[in-house]
């Protein structure tokens, strides 16, 4: 790390250590251009995810500068500049997917001062567990990065519109789902396939991103994106990120590890913070911006969009303005009756496929504390013609799984009372026997078994009261039921992902399970992937909706989902192994979770 | 009904409440106060652990038996904002007017004592409003003396709460010992309420009932809103839940715009210029008053008379009250609203007229009143703490968290009344804390919500990306 970039630790007499972090990141030579002891700066110190003075308690300081309008002209140039240096091709994803593995091999180091910086302020500032943040920075591999560069190569036609289609050099299917009537009448039309969807691409010169919310690498996310563009681009883009003032730290670490090991891949990269309500500088930076992402909450959606709108008309480039909105979103998981079955042993593991599936799906919700749109909210489980109480078995696997992982990743620093309202709440409708409270009253968890009939009051209620680590199971008689029932209540823009659990060893996709994964994509669903894997988006993949090729092209309205496996059992397997490891690398005994 | 007397004496008799004076709480040591509490939490919590299902079930899911220790109080409180309301989880519904015997069956299991079930099957098998529901409710349970509460619903989800004689009785000598001590108020005053009397909303049926007690005819009580508000009026004017189908489209459509505008345009400017004219009766003939309405009912009321360039010269000993908060968005702040009213509405010697605040919930059978130096005082025999975010009473006198209560000697019978709130408080000699050099500076002893520091929470902060549907 530059010396710059070391956290400067300030002693109060005899309080504990404060850390104070940056909370921005800027290449190298701007930084020493543009910045100077004198430039103005804004700070916000954290204690467990809350305001706190710095000079009170133990908390995390994290500090960026505040620009004028000078400032920014410069930075503008200064970053126009740097764009020369920055690789394109293939050599940029290749140069930095071997970065990324060296910053990765940082991270899973003990006593790396990378990983310790980041260990010792993260936890405090964002208010998540030590070894929750531990455990995603030693996640990189989950992030199957060599996709990105197939997937700026595919080919998508309008028969993506009518079935699923194989992606190519890369596991997965994809298919469209038109948001208007012109779009569905497309979609009908003889020879789809001769069709290309996207139109002429056009990579952007100038991105501008805006990331919201605690959880850390939002701002990171959207940089790759942005930057994967250079693959098909003569020029790589400037890009510029807003970033949240909530959880600044984790990207600027990570761009300040790759920049120590190649420099010109991230020479034309910005994330700083700076005010929404900075009306002239947002319109000065939209103006430059061919394509602006944001993950953010509706309502700054919404101004954003407003915004976009309103510079569209003034803008230099004749190319329209280009924007991608990454709302609030509900992520749900599927787990087929076949993974129920407590006798059935996991391929090449000497243990039930249920001990496996529970744990997985148990991860999927724990990741987060379910306080990101990809964290699983209602495990739905398909009980048809199994004998017993399937459901009431997977609950009770859950919660053996749930209560180990409260120990080896504890839930965050968030209040018990809204875990402690939730239990009395179902509690309270078991007298009707639909309802059953799985867990006890001092877990740092809830699970509830729910029958009771979908009405769109209690599964939104139920929906919303799924965060912080509360799961409801929801038992379904076939698949199907899960689209028809349940995600047709949800509002389309407030769908997200599903993780599933299904099939057979060595059986791929099977028919059956592509019409329910039609059906959820016809219902709003974006990204379907194995279980253990929701929390960790695949940029290769659709996002929200768009995928890779939506940042250099346009096409018709609607929303894209893909597919993110062919062989679901032997992911889930795979995935599994992959935790193991982690867990024994990092000393926590997943491997042995209630085995 | 002999059932029933017998019962009210058993309850009485196992927990010997009726022994005890309210008033004599004033005058106790903390330590025999705190002595006397503790034993009627734990009475009433047998008492009600034997004969309320709803109760037992919350507390020995939380591993509560029939007999406590001390370390397990904080295990007692069930939430405000979901007791009374866990009929529409239960029901699917908001609307219990679609599915009475469901609604029953929640009440049944929500009380005390017994409820002849026998009597469920003379409900209709829908009725057209909530309103109608609840009155048939009081109607057909008439030898038991319900009456049935509701809170101000703002979310259009209204609490539905049961008191029956006893307990309304217990609610109204809490509320006019309190008007006494704290608002200095005597059967001299002239009551002026800027609310309808024809209301559920708890905290007017109680503040109506209380004054009543303290020895006002009714003709020195005054309603300003001459139009009735029962529950589904308040939950269409709230705009926040709506009937399904074309009877929901109509209310959306129509009837909230309607009601809101009539509200604003018709509404309350009559009830505003029905209370001045109270005002000025009371100032020409010299008569002490007490003026009762919410912040933005008194603000138009300040707002008309420096319209007017009037101000008001009432009777020493006037008084303006409060409770409530804001309901709504309002471009005024407490304190600008505090600043208009004493502009323009002094006592004789030009003072201005104090304003209190009164700090209630329909599920407290109690109120806090603001004392003149801002400060909200709870009435001894309520044991009042505060709870930290992991809900574990916080051991301090002075203490910053949820508001909780146990009111064993005024909650009556037909529920424990003991719950955590939503508001978030900055409390003084809470629980059995007692800090002298604490003390109010106005001088009354005992537990106090400091000025200005009641917050609502909303017990889910936004953190991640997870989206609220």
């Amino acid at each position: 790390m530059p010396e710059d970039a070391e956290p400067a630790r300030k002693d109060h007499g005899t309080r504990t250590l404060n850390i104070t972090v940056e909370g921005f990141w800027l290449p190298q030579n701007i930084r020493t251009q543009l910045l100077t002891a004198e430039t103005p700066h804004e700070s916000l110190c954290l204690h467990q995810g809350r305001p706190c003075l710095p000079e009170e308690s133990q908390g995390v300081e994290a500090w960026w500068p505040q620009l004028n309008q000078e400032q920014w002209g410069q930075l503008l140039a200064l970053l126009e500049e740097n764009r020369r240096a920055v690789p394109t091709g293939r050599h940029y994803w290749e140069q930095l997917e071997g970065a990324l593995q060296v910053v990765s091999q940082r991270l899973e180091s003990r006593h790396e001062p990378l990983l310790e910086l980041a260990l010792e302020s993260i936890p405090v500032y964002t208010g998540y567990s030590r070894a929750m943040i531990a455990l995603n920075l030693n996640a990189l591999s989950f992030f199957a990065l060599e996709s990105m560069r197939a997937a700026m190569r595919q080919t998508i036609s309008w028969q993506e519109a009518k079935s699923w289609q194989r992606l190519q050099d890369m596991p997965g299917r994809l298919c469209f789902t038109p948001a208007t009537i012109s779009g569905f009448l497309r979609a009908k039309l003889p020879f789809g396939r001769y069709r290309a969807l996207f139109g002429k691409p056009h990579p952007p010169e100038h991105v501008l991103g805006f990331a919201a919310g605690n959880v850390p690498g939002t701002a990171l996310l959207i940089t790759f994106l942005a930057m994967a563009t250079s693959q098909v681009s003569g020029k790589a883009p400037m890009v510029i990120i807003r970033n949240s003032r909530q959880e600044p730290i984790f990207s600027s670490l990570v761009l300040h590890a790759i920049e120590e090991v190649a420099p010109e891949l991230v020479a034309s990269v910005a994330v700083l913070i700076w005010d929404y309500a900075d009306k002239e500088l947002q319109r000065k930076l939209m103006r430059r911006a061919d394509l602006v992402l944001a993950a953010a909450s509706d309502e700054t959606i919404a101004q954003l969009r407003a915004q976009t709108q309103d510079v569209s008309l003034l803008r230099k480039s004749k190319a329209p303005l280009v924007f991608h909105p990454h709302g609030h979103k509900v992520s749900f998981s599927v787990i087929g009756k076949e993974m129920v079955d407590t006798s059935r042993a996991a391929p090449n593991a000497p243990v039930p496929m249920l001990e496996i599936v529970a744990l997985l799906a148990a991860l999927d919700s724990v990741l987060w504390d379910q306080h990101g749109c990809l964290s699983s909210r209602l495990h739905f489980i398909e009980v048809g013609g199994l004998p017993g109480d399937p459901a009431r078995a997977y609950a009770d696997k859950l919660t053996q799984h749930m209560r180990t992982l409260a120990t080896l990743l504890p839930r965050g620093a968030w209040p018990r009372q809204h875990l402690h309202d939730r239990f009395d709440r179902y509690k309270s409708l078991e007298t009707r026997g639909e309802v059953q409270v799985i867990s006890r009253y001092e877990d740092d968890f809830l699970i509830v078994i729910d029958h009771r009939m979908p009405n769109p009051y209690t599964f939104f209620s139920s929906v919303n009261d799924c965060q912080g680590r509360v799961i409801l199971v929801r038992p379904v008689e076939s698949l199907l039921e899960v689209p028809r029932c349940f995600l047709t209540l949800v509002p389309k823009h407030n769908l997200q992902s599903i993780s599933v659990a299904v099939g057979a060893s060595q059986q791929g996709l099977s028919k059956d399970f592509l019409r329910f994964a039609m059906r959820c994509s016809r219902c709003g669903v974006t990204a379907i992937r194995t279980l253990g894997r929701g929390a960790f988006p695949q940029l290769a993949y659709s996002w929200d909706g768009f995928i890779p090729l939506d940042l250099i092209a346009s096409r018709a309205t609607g929303h894209f989902t893909t597919i993110e496996f062919d062989q679901p059992v032997e992911e889930l397997i795979q995935t599994f192994q992959m935790f193991k490891a982690m867990g024994e690398k990092m000393g926590l005994p997943l491997h042995h979770a209630d085995f | 009904m002999q059932n029933l007397a017998k019962l009210s004496t058993d309850f009485n008799d196992t927990l010997l409440l009726e022994e005890i004076e309210l008033e004599r709480f004033w005058e106790m040591t903390p330590e025999s106060r705190e002595y006397l509490i503790w034993e009627a939490i734990q009475k009433t919590h047998r008492w009600h652990f034997a004969c309320n299902p709803a109760y037992r079930r919350t507390v020995m899911a939380r591993q509560v038996g029939e007999t406590i220790h001390k370390e397990e109080l904080s295990r007692l409180l069930r939430p405000t904002a979901q007791t009374f309301k866990s009929y529409i989880d239960l029901l699917g519904t908001p609307f219990p007017h679609d599915e009475p015997q469901a609604f029953l069956n929640w009440i049944a299991d929500q009380l005390s004592i017994e409820l002849p079930r026998e009597r469920f099957t003379r409900f209709h098998k829908r009725y057209a409003s909530l309103e109608k529901l609840l009155g048939e409710f009081e109607r057909i349970f008439a030898d038991f003396s319900f009456e049935i509460l509701t809170s101000s619903g703002t979310s259009g989800r209204a609490t539905i709460m049961v008191r029956d004689e006893q307990g309304i009785e217990k609610t109204v000598q809490s509320f006019y010992l309190a008007f006494q001590r704290y608002f200095g108020m005597r059967a001299e005053h002239r009551a002026v309420f800027i609310m309808p009397q024809k209301t559920r909303i708890a905290m007017a049926r109680m503040a109506d009932f209380s004054i009543r007690r303290i020895g006002l005819p009714k003709e020195r009580v005054h309603f300003t809103i001459p139009f009735p508000a029962h529950p589904d009026q308040v939950r269409v004017r709230t705009g926040r839940t709506y009937r399904s189908g074309i009877q929901g489209w109509l209310e959306k459509r129509l009837l909230h715009p309607f009601m809101n505008f009539a509200n604003e345009r018709l509404v309350m400017p009559q009830a505003v210029e029905r209370a001045l004219a109270f005002l000025k009766q009371a100032e020409a003939q010299g008569e002490k008053i007490l003026l009762f309405g919410g912040w933005i009912q008194l603000h138009s009321l300040a707002l008309r008379l420096k319209e007017e360039g009037r101000t008001l010269r009432l009777a020493e000993g006037s008084l303006l009250g409060t409770g409530g908060g804001f309901k709504e968005q309002y471009p005024h702040s407490a304190a600008e609203i505090r600043q208009d009213l004493s502009d323009v509405i002094h006592d004789t010697k030009d003072t201005p007229v104090p304003l209190r605040d009164v700090y209630g919930m329909a599920e407290a059978n109690w109120a806090a009143m603001q004392c003149a130096y801002g400060n909200y005082h709870i009435p001894p025999w309520v044991y009042a703490v505060t709870l930290d975010e992991d809900d574990r009473i916080i051991p301090t006198a002075d203490s910053t968290g949820l508001l909780a209560f146990f009111d064993p000697f005024g909650g009556g019978r037909l529920f424990p009344a003991f719950f955590k709130t939503t508001d978030r408080v900055r409390l003084i000699n809470g629980g059995n804390q007692a800090q002298t050099d604490l003390n109010c500076p106005c001088g009354e002893e005992g537990a106090y919500i400091l000025n200005d520091s009641i917050r609502r929470v909303d017990l889910l902060e936004e953190a991640g990306c997870a989206a609220q549907i």
